[in-house]
């Protein structure tokens, strides 16, 4: 237990700016660029009181970490803070387009409110996905993602298929890294459309809910069985990728697939899990249920306390474990966000985890009637009736003008967590990502402090729970493995 | 519990009230320790900032303090252990601790902090800082008044050249 | 009718009011200053919070100060 005269004895000349919290324990220390230590409560007493021995493994490995100041030490923290903010100059660099609202799923939780098959007023146009793909371009950043999302968007295929072949004739001036990703349920794919998607590169993900009974229940399809059309699907592709990059590329591409837990998927966790592992998948998404769309409509079928998601993570993540102890290698996205941050200090693009947030500033989305929002999430609200996230029009707005747009700021501020009142202080401060959209949605404020924030109390217990176990070296060694894999894939892979 | 002798509280009609030295622990340290224990107890805080600002702790009736989900199982809700109020009382006075001992972290090393952060978003967001760097060009920031362009080892070691020069001087 | 005293050195007129917009819905609120402190009566409460609608209102109040 800390006291009096140990604080009062602190070396400020060799203590550098650390956050800490008691944890099963032992002092868990975070800092500025992302680094962390545990201490045991003697160690941790030594470290602020300047006392630790030079030669000891303890002071060289926070002296490494950047928590012990000595002449290089603003110097490297100067460069990796740089490194770990690098992406706040590079401009949006996801793009979702959703070409199309209609859908023929008629799934429990729709978070993009889908609309009705036939109503072809809610597709986009030829002459607004090429405006569309000009302003895509316009983007300072090196790296452009595109992707389709819905609506199902092989419902509008031709736009699909224009935007496709007009992005890649595109690039062969622009010269960006692009990536073009397809997230469809697959339910009315056929050969030339995968051909097609294939040849142009198009990295094809799907939503798969688990086992059979997990994904029908959530994902209702009148015209067939969901979960058989999907993983008929997936098969198919992955058999065509395989064939496409036969001894050319040893990590080839795979179908990717997105999972969207609800109460069902509580209960039937191994189930979904070994689905997963079952039909080849290296990894799944275990994120919890966002309150937009059809989800709010559907509470008492899908909906989950916080406290029952974070149960149902922890038990899913040590089952998970239990297959990498087996020798299995498989693991979850979310996971691997956080550990990226925590092992490796780096940010990937998974922008509602990140601060400050993607919204504007990392991505952009492009509705089908050339409305364009902060993110998909503020695309979702829109469908709700509400216009707060909406930047502007692609027929109207030029790129500067979207961008530079005062929401863009707004929500910048609101997601970062520096200096932020409940976030300052805390531990987790370094992965902690704010979700304006989420806060605005649930507490009808986009600024909202973490006490009684859902989720953030979800967000700190699974950092937490990654804390605990990278304490035990075999998990630690396990992690390390899967964000080393992990950046060899894509996303959703 | 705590183990500091300094703490001292009293119990009155269901009400644990203790008092707080603000010249030790600042105001802003008492409302982010109490801050943390608001799901677990009622606080009410009371006194003078400037010498000492009294805490006083009330038991949360089990209705307001089970959860929803909680309530809505009957077990989980007869497991309930009852508060105890002296138990967070001690819990809140460690906190007060960690809050000082963030705040003195925090103090010592905001100076090289602000420095660290202008210098490494400068390259990273140019419009932005630039502006910044030429408003602290004009308080003439290269003379360094502060300081935090040294390390602290730097600091120390003409610190003690200084002395020794003026020891010298005086031996002459 | 309940009331409950905050010391004006310690909160902020300002989160005093920002908590009874909140609780708007719960009880008639009125608020005076009186010397030191900032004193809050509730009114017609609602039956469900009767006995803890003070303590939470003090609780919300003190969640702002932070």
């Amino acid at each position: 237990m800390l006291d009096l005269k140990t604080i009062e004895k602190l070396d400020s000349k060799s203590v550098g700016f650390f956050r800490f919290k008691k944890l099963n324990g032992d002092y868990l220390l975070t800092n500025d660029i992302g680094k962390y230590a545990f201490l045991s409560e003697t160690d941790f007493k030594k470290f602020i009181t300047g006392k630790l021995n030079r030669k000891e493994k303890i002071y060289q490995g926070l002296k490494k970490n950047l928590f012990i100041k000595d002449k290089n030490y603003q110097a490297q923290l100067i460069e990796k803070y740089r490194d770990k903010n690098r992406f706040l100059k590079f401009g949006p660099s996801l793009h979702i387009i959703v070409v199309t609202l209609r859908c023929n799923h008629n799934c429990v939780y729709c978070h993009a409110s889908a609309g009705k098959t036939d109503d072809k007023s809610l597709d986009m146009d030829m002459a607004t996905a090429k405006k569309v793909v000009d302003n895509i371009f316009k983007t300072p950043n090196d790296a452009v993602a595109i992707e389709f999302q819905g609506g199902e968007p092989l419902l509008n295929w031709p736009v699909v298929k224009f935007i496709v072949q007009y992005a890649r004739e595109k690039n062969k001036l622009e010269k960006k890294n692009l990536q073009i990703r397809f997230v469809s349920n697959l339910s009315v794919m056929d050969e030339e459309k995968m051909n097609f998607l294939l040849n142009n590169e198009v990295n094809i993900c799907t939503s798969l809910d688990g086992d059979e009974e997990t994904h029908n229940y959530n994902r209702v399809y009148l015209d067939g069985n969901s979960f058989k059309q999907a993983v008929n699907w997936i098969k198919k592709i992955d058999k065509a990728y395989k064939a496409k990059y036969k001894g050319k590329k040893k990590n080839y591409y795979r179908v990717g697939a997105l999972i969207t837990v609800t109460r069902k998927t509580l209960a039937n966790y191994k189930q979904v899990i070994d689905t997963y592992i079952k039909l080849g998948f290296k990894t799944i998404y275990l994120r919890y249920l966002n309150p937009f769309g059809f989800a709010l409509n559907a509470k008492d079928k899908i909906w989950y306390t916080p406290e029952e998601y974070i149960d149902f993570y922890k038990n899913a993540l040590d089952y998970i474990l239990e297959k990498n102890y087996q020798g299995r290698h498989f693991y979850d996205f979310m996971a691997v966000t956080y550990l990226i941050k925590i092992l490796f200090n780096k940010d990937i693009n998974n922008l509602d985890m990140r601060s400050p947030c993607g919204a504007g500033i990392g991505q952009l989305a492009y509705n089908y009637n050339g409305d364009v929002y902060t993110c998909d999430e503020g695309r979702m609200i829109s469908r709700m009736g509400d216009e707060m996230f909406k930047l502007g029009n692609i027929n109207k707005n030029n790129f500067e003008q979207l961008i530079n747009n005062d929401l863009c700021k707004s929500i910048c501020l609101a997601s970062c967590t520096d200096g932020q009142a409940g976030y300052e202080d805390n531990v987790y401060q370094p992965y902690i990502g704010i979700c304006p959209v989420y806060n605005y949605s649930v507490y009808n404020n986009i600024f909202q402090a973490p006490k009684n924030n859902v989720k953030y109390m979800i967000d700190e217990a699974i950092i937490e729970y990654l804390f605990i176990k990278l304490k035990n070296r075999k998990n630690k060694d396990i992690f390390t493995e899967w964000v080393e894999k992990s950046q060899t894939r894509e996303i959703y892979r | 519990m705590t183990d500091n002798k300094s703490f001292r509280f009293k119990i009155k009609d269901n009400l644990l009230e203790f008092k707080i030295n603000t010249k030790i622990y600042s105001l802003s340290a008492v409302y982010q320790a109490a801050y943390l224990f608001l799901d677990k107890v009622y606080i009410l805080l009371d006194g003078d900032p400037q010498k000492e600002v009294v805490v006083i702790m009330k038991e949360k009736s089990s209705f307001a303090s089970a959860s929803a989900k909680a309530m809505a199982d009957k077990k989980a809700s007869e497991d309930k252990e009852p508060v105890d109020l002296e138990k967070i009382a001690g819990e809140f006075y460690n906190e007060l601790l960690n809050q000082l001992l963030r705040e003195k972290v925090s103090q010592t090393n905001a100076k090289i902090r602000e420095y660290i952060v202008s210098q490494a978003l400068y390259n990273a967001v140019p419009n932005e800082v630039d502006e910044l760097l030429k408003e602290v060009e004009e308080e003439d920031w290269q003379e360094d008044p502060l300081g935090i362009a040294k390390t602290w080892e730097e600091q120390n070691l003409e610190g003690k050249k200084s002395k020794k020069g003026k020891m010298s001087k005086k031996g002459k | 009718m309940q009331s409950i005293k905050f010391n004006k050195k310690i909160y902020t007129l300002e989160a005093v009011e920002k908590a009874i917009e909140e609780f708007k819905n719960l009880a008639d609120f009125s608020l005076k200053e009186a010397g030191n402190y900032i004193e809050v009566k509730m009114d017609k409460t609602d039956k469900e919070v009767k006995n803890i609608l003070s303590d939470e209102f003090a609780n919300y109040v003190l969640g702002l100060m932070s």
